[in-house]
């Protein structure tokens, strides 16, 4: 440590404040050297240990810092997986008061799940009749799947054929 | 006032067929129109009215019904136009044309095997059919005027005797 070099010298008896001085001064540079020196000194266990249950069960530092990485990617990660099953949720087609919700848009081969809230039954039928046809009784809930090319699908209800929205299927 | 005893003389006069039965012939042709109108409609909306109205016995099935009631009571008055039939022709011309407007209008809950049926959007089937029940229920009334054995009864009796 740099402190054994401080000490070795000895003083000259016609200066001795002054050699106390620049030795304290000396010392107190050193010792914070030695503090700042701690992220890499194995013997920091506490702060690692800090560290270490909020984020894995690893014994030094490196390993507590690496996996702190890894659990906040992770995090991260479960977070966007929260956010496409939000986004999966809202893929939704609802009806009520015998108008369509329909989401801006959704991506190709989307699951979409339509929820009828009206009393009497709705269909979602594209307007060649071919491409989708999924009909949805009073209260009911069903799925249907969005056609996998890109495109916009105007659609209307086949009972009430005032009932017509567009489905605007696009690449994320 | 010309009673139609009196008219059909005067008719008879001038060479022209009996009033009443020329009245009679279009009026009886109008309300036959109108229900077959309406008994085609209906059975036309029938597949779509299984899904719009599952329940109970099925608006399908509503409708199935009254297009072939419709179909035949026209069938029935053009062959025999009496004020019995034309009250029958009223009859399902007013069945229909009721509840298509109260649908329309009132979101009307299931009632026992009667499904709900609400639909308040416009579209050209509902207005033809609705114009087709509405000429065949008024003309229908005017028909069972025609024919109603007490006009008989009271042209005889305004009949004046000389």
């Amino acid at each position: 440590m740099t402190t054994m070099d401080v000490t070795t010298p000895l003083p000259a008896p016609g200066a001795p404040r002054l050699l106390l001085r620049g030795s304290a001064l000396v010392l107190s540079v050193g010792l914070l050297a030695s503090c700042v020196g701690t992220d890499d000194d194995p013997a920091a266990a506490p702060t690692t240990e800090t560290i270490a249950p909020q984020t894995s069960d690893a014994a030094t530092s490196d390993a507590a810092t690496s996996d702190a990485s890894a659990d906040a990617t992770t995090s991260d990660d479960d977070q966007t997986s929260d956010d496409d099953e939000v986004e999966a949720e809202d893929v939704t087609i609802v009806i009520a008061d015998f108008e369509y919700e329909v989401p801006d848009s959704v991506a190709p081969g989307a699951e979409i799940t339509i929820r009828n809230e009206d009393n009497v039954g709705h269909t979602v039928t594209s307007d060649d009749e071919t491409t989708f046809d999924v009909q949805v009784g009073p209260g009911e809930e069903v799925t249907m799947t969005a056609p996998d090319e890109a495109g916009e699908f105007p659609f209307f209800c086949r009972p009430h054929p005032n009932m017509k929205a567009t489905l605007v299927v696009e690449e994320g | 006032m010309t009673t139609g005893r009196a008219a059909t003389r005067a008719d008879s006069r001038r060479g022209d067929a009996p009033v009443t039965g020329t009245r009679e012939v279009v009026v009886r042709a109008v309300v036959v129109l109108g229900l077959v109108v309406d008994a085609f409609v209906h059975l036309r909306m029938a597949p779509v009215m299984d899904i719009a109205a599952p329940g109970g016995i099925g608006g399908g099935n509503l409708f199935r019904l009254q297009g072939a009631v419709a179909a035949a009571v026209a069938l029935l008055l053009l062959v025999l136009p009496r004020w019995w039939t034309y009250a029958l022709a009223a009859a399902v011309a007013l069945s229909a044309l009721g509840p298509v407007l109260l649908y329309h209008f009132v979101d009307v809950p299931a009632i026992g095997p009667i499904p709900s049926m609400y639909d308040p959007l416009w579209s050209p089937e509902k207005v033809v059919s609705i114009v087709g029940e509405a000429l065949a229920a008024g003309f229908a009334l005017w028909g069972l005027a025609l024919t109603s054995p007490r006009r008989g009864q009271r042209s005889r009796s305004l009949v004046p005797h000389h």
